[in-house]
């Protein structure tokens, strides 16, 4: 009997899941055969930063199927719910097919030539009036490689201004803050591999289940397979994550510095650290305390660190006694002490998995610094199944923001503008004057918002983000942008969005399968793809913008490029060699992605371990070889805790935490389009605690009025929903663009990654 | 109508229930039981809408710990998806 096509899609469909579930293969060349009429490609999924992949099915000029690559490493052919919507995001009905032009309080359509020429005049006037410093770009970690590199040469290489930014600095700069003090290099030892060959799994401030889901089925699966398992959830919120974990410790905002302190009194209290690898591996700092908040204009930190030695330490954890620590955290003093046995288990291979409860937070460098000892006391670091891990919530915050560098202090491949050697080999590779490279950083993202409020930054483009709806404090920076004055915005995109409605230009973008691509995700594994699909109108790709608004500012020799992301990698490429050493480009062509450093055509899973990483002698065992001024250690920081920017008070008696949700990824302007994600969690919502609620006469779908000392906001409380609130804690996500929570958000910030902490200010909950 | 592939991961011993109680003819075609109690099923629905809110519906499901999606093909409205 013939089959009919549904029949043949849905044995397809089956087969699909069954090859996924069972290890099975089934690559892009079978599938092809396969299904008659679809040409599939691969690429790494659109939004998180876990890299899954995706083979894309495209028939007669669009895109008509998905599925779960099983090639792919990272999630073995299966994706998270958001995979149905990876085709849908890019056609939604409002995107944008036109450059527009503001005239008065319209945006007009014009041709390309119009508005480069327009952004150009612009540009060249800021530049002689005002000096190169007076012009910015601030990008994301939703830049591909090619034009993240691009921005950075036009900027540091060309215009001579440091003025560059990623959105990556309001996520991940804190974990970036947290390697470069205690490794000396930026990204992970370990790798996924290790959520499948561990056996312990500490979450701190990391929502998986929901933010990484693909991940955490991976720890799921583990748990399934071996009984040995443990996933412990440190939160101050209980989410999905908290329900399928094996404990949940709800502990107060902030004093996650204290309990990791504390766990590290008893290690070193029991004398449950492993002498050995300390001697061999770590060294001892500590640095400057009362370090400020960033609250002022302009602020400026400098750390100031000081050898110390091991009984120093010692001295130092001394206070953080189980009893001290449960007092501030609100962590009974025996799971504080069970917690700490467990991270010292010598039969258990521990891991730490966090996001942004440990990133944004105005301690968060510490913190990172701090999770990193407890590994380091323990010699539960550089081996399959037992590393500490940050994740990252965009597609290529590691690969474009931190590894191609474009904040305002960073070169590529970890070297920075301060360094004259590093200047030297940027301007070296780049074909430029020394001279061009300013040698000081300017502006970090909050800092370029003030700037841009106080009139110091004149010109400001916005590539493949929404600051005007993440940042925090927001409604300084909103009515910063429309002050006139001679600013003037550049907004590219892909839809409307509460950025592009403060526009003098808007461009459109094309995005994901409608270019050229390369991401790098959390486990270094950088990822290719090629174009797949048309962009829709007149939509141009962010990379050919700013290349022509190079050609157009008298740079365009910068980039004499004819197949050009791939000669731009190879480039960029050049940075790597001898550290990062990234793989040629048409190796990644084929590869479902690859691990750095690849070296003699092998990849490399574990950092800083013999027999994996190519720099590490045979005998070493574990060498931070990155870490030259150290001769090679690591280092344990002795970072104390210290309180929040703003802690409630009576006035403004609760913590305000702000976060994701599984529909909505960021703010919401892509998975916004989706009608179904839409009615499925379209408009944000207060999630309080009902004993709250009940002591202010708040119901379940009631409305509720909240206010911190920058702003209010009316919502729906929601007692009883997937995520719920402690005691004296609010949640808002922050997707929604027509309820701006991050106006009620405090810009406070790490001193010394710059990270604002949108996990923790005080507000004031009322019935409305 | 669009159809997807998934892999539903159960607490073991609930599975054996869950493959009956998941399966609808015409929504769910619960193709396959793992040795592990995981479920591979087929969905089709009218929209991609629908076969989001039956996807949730599982995830909802007592027993249930996950569900992710292999395959997803909606040709047929690729115009309108």
């Amino acid at each position: 009997m013939a089959l009919s096509r549904r029949d043949f899609l849905k044995a397809s469909a089956a087969a699909a899941a069954l090859a996924a579930a069972t290890g099975g293969r089934l690559g892009v060349d079978d599938a092809e055969a396969a299904e008659g009429g679809l040409k599939w490609g691969k690429a790494p999924c659109r939004f998180c930063g876990t890299g899954c992949g995706v083979l894309v099915g495209v028939k007669d000029g669009k895109i008509v199927a998905t599925k779960g690559d099983p090639a792919a490493p990272v999630n073995k052919g299966l994706n998270c719910i958001k995979g149905y919507f990876l085709s849908k995001v890019l056609s939604g009905k409002d995107r944008l097919t036109k450059p527009l032009i503001r005239k008065g309080n319209r945006m007009v359509e014009a041709s390309w030539d119009e508005a480069m020429s327009l952004i150009a005049s612009k540009f060249k006037e800021s530049i002689a009036k005002h000096g190169p410093d007076s012009v910015a770009i601030f990008g994301s970690g939703q830049w591909t490689v090619f034009e993240g590199y691009a921005a950075a040469k036009l900027f540091k290489g060309g215009i001579g201004t440091n003025n560059i930014e990623p959105n990556a600095r309001f996520c991940m700069a804190s974990a970036v803050t947290g390697f470069m003090s205690t490794f000396n290099s930026d990204e992970p030892m370990g790798c996924y591999d290790d959520l499948d060959l561990g056996d312990t799994y500490f979450l701190w401030g990391a929502n998986m289940a929901e933010c990484h889901p693909v991940l955490f089925s991976r720890l799921i699966d583990n748990r399934l397979k071996n009984q040995k398992v443990k996933i412990i959830d440190f939160g101050t919120r209980h989410t999905r994550t908290s329900q399928m974990a094996d404990m949940y410790i709800r502990f107060n905002p902030q004093t996650d510095l204290a309990l990791l302190n504390g766990i590290a009194h008893i290690i070193v209290r029991d004398k449950l650290y492993d002498e050995s690898f300390i001697r061999k591996h770590v060294v001892f700092k500590k640095g400057k305390t009362n370090i400020g908040y960033g609250l002022e204009d302009k602020f400026k930190f400098a750390d100031d660190p000081k050898p110390m030695s091991f009984d120093e330490y010692r001295e130092f954890l001394a206070p953080y006694t189980p009893e001290y620590v449960s007092r501030l955290s609100g962590v009974p003093v025996n799971t504080i002490e069970e917690v700490a046995r467990l991270y010292a288990d010598k039969k258990r291979k521990v891991n730490s998995l966090w996001t942004m409860g440990f990133n944004q937070h105005v301690r968060g460098t510490w913190v990172n610094n701090l999770v990193y000892n407890v590994h380091l006391l323990t010699g539960k670091i550089c081996k399959p199944g037992e590393n500490p891990m940050s994740l990252t919530g965009q597609p290529s915050a590691c690969g474009t923001a931190r590894e191609v560098g474009t904040f305002t202090h960073r070169l590529p491949a970890d070297m920075v503008v301060t360094n004259e050697e590093h200047r030297k080999k940027a301007a070296e590779i780049w074909g430029v004057p020394v001279e061009k490279i300013p040698a000081k950083p300017t502006y970090h993202a909050t800092e370029m918002f003030r700037a841009l409020d106080r009139g110091d930054i004149k010109v400001l483009w916005v590539q493949v983000t929404n600051p005007f709806q993440s940042a925090p404090n927001l409604s300084r920076y909103r009515k910063g942008a429309r002050k006139g004055g001679g600013r003037f915005i550049i907004v590219s995109d892909i839809y409307p969005t509460r950025s592009t409605e403060l526009a003098d230009v808007i461009l459109p973008s094309a995005s994901w399968v409608e270019k050229e691509g390369f991401f790098g995700n959390a486990e270094r594994r950088g990822q290719q793809w090629f174009k797949m699909v048309d962009p829709p109108g007149e939509a141009r790709n962010d990379l050919w913008q700013t290349i022509e608004l190079a050609k157009r500012l008298g740079y365009g020799n910068l980039f004499p490029y004819r197949y050009v992301e791939k000669e731009i990698f190879e480039e960029y490429r050049k940075f790597t060699v001898g550290g990062k050493d990234l793989a040629p480009y048409e190796a990644y062509t084929r590869a479902r992605g690859l691990r750095w450093p690849y070296v003699n055509g092998k990849e490399t899973l574990w950092r800083y371990a013999e027999g994996y990483d190519p720099y590490v002698k045979a005998g070493e065992g574990v060498k931070f070889y990155k870490n030259k001024p150290t001769d090679g250690r690591a280092v344990i920081w002795a970072r104390p805790y210290e309180p929040a920017a703003e802690v409630p008070d009576k006035q403004y008696p609760f913590w305000l935490c702000t976060g994701r949700v599984l529909e909505q990824w960021h703010t919401g302007t892509m998975t916004g389009r989706v009608p179904e994600l839409k009615r499925a969690y379209g408009t944000a919502v207060c999630e309080m605690h009902p004993d709250d609620a009940k002591r202010l006469g708040i119901k379940q779908g009631g409305k509720v009025k909240l206010t911190s000392r920058r702003g209010s906001i009316v919502l729906t409380a929601d007692l009883r929903g997937r995520g719920k609130a402690e005691r004296g804690n609010v949640f808002v996500a922050f997707f929604d663009e027509n309820k701006l929570i991050n106006e009620l958000c405090i810009d406070a910030y790490c001193p010394i990654s710059g990270e604002p902490d949108y996990k923790k200010c005080a507000v004031k909950v009322e019935k409305a | 109508m669009p159809i997807s592939g998934v892999v539903i991961t159960c607490r073991p011993e609930a599975s054996r229930e869950l493959c009956r109680q998941l399966d609808q003819p015409g929504v769910v075609e619960v193709t396959h039981t793992l040795e592990d109690g995981s479920l591979v099923a087929v969905i089709e629905s009218s929209s991609v809408d629908d076969e989001v809110s039956v996807v949730k519906s599982i995830m909802a499901t007592a027993g249930v710990l996950d569900v992710r999606i292999a395959y997803h093909n909606f040709e047929d409205i690729a115009d309108r998806a």
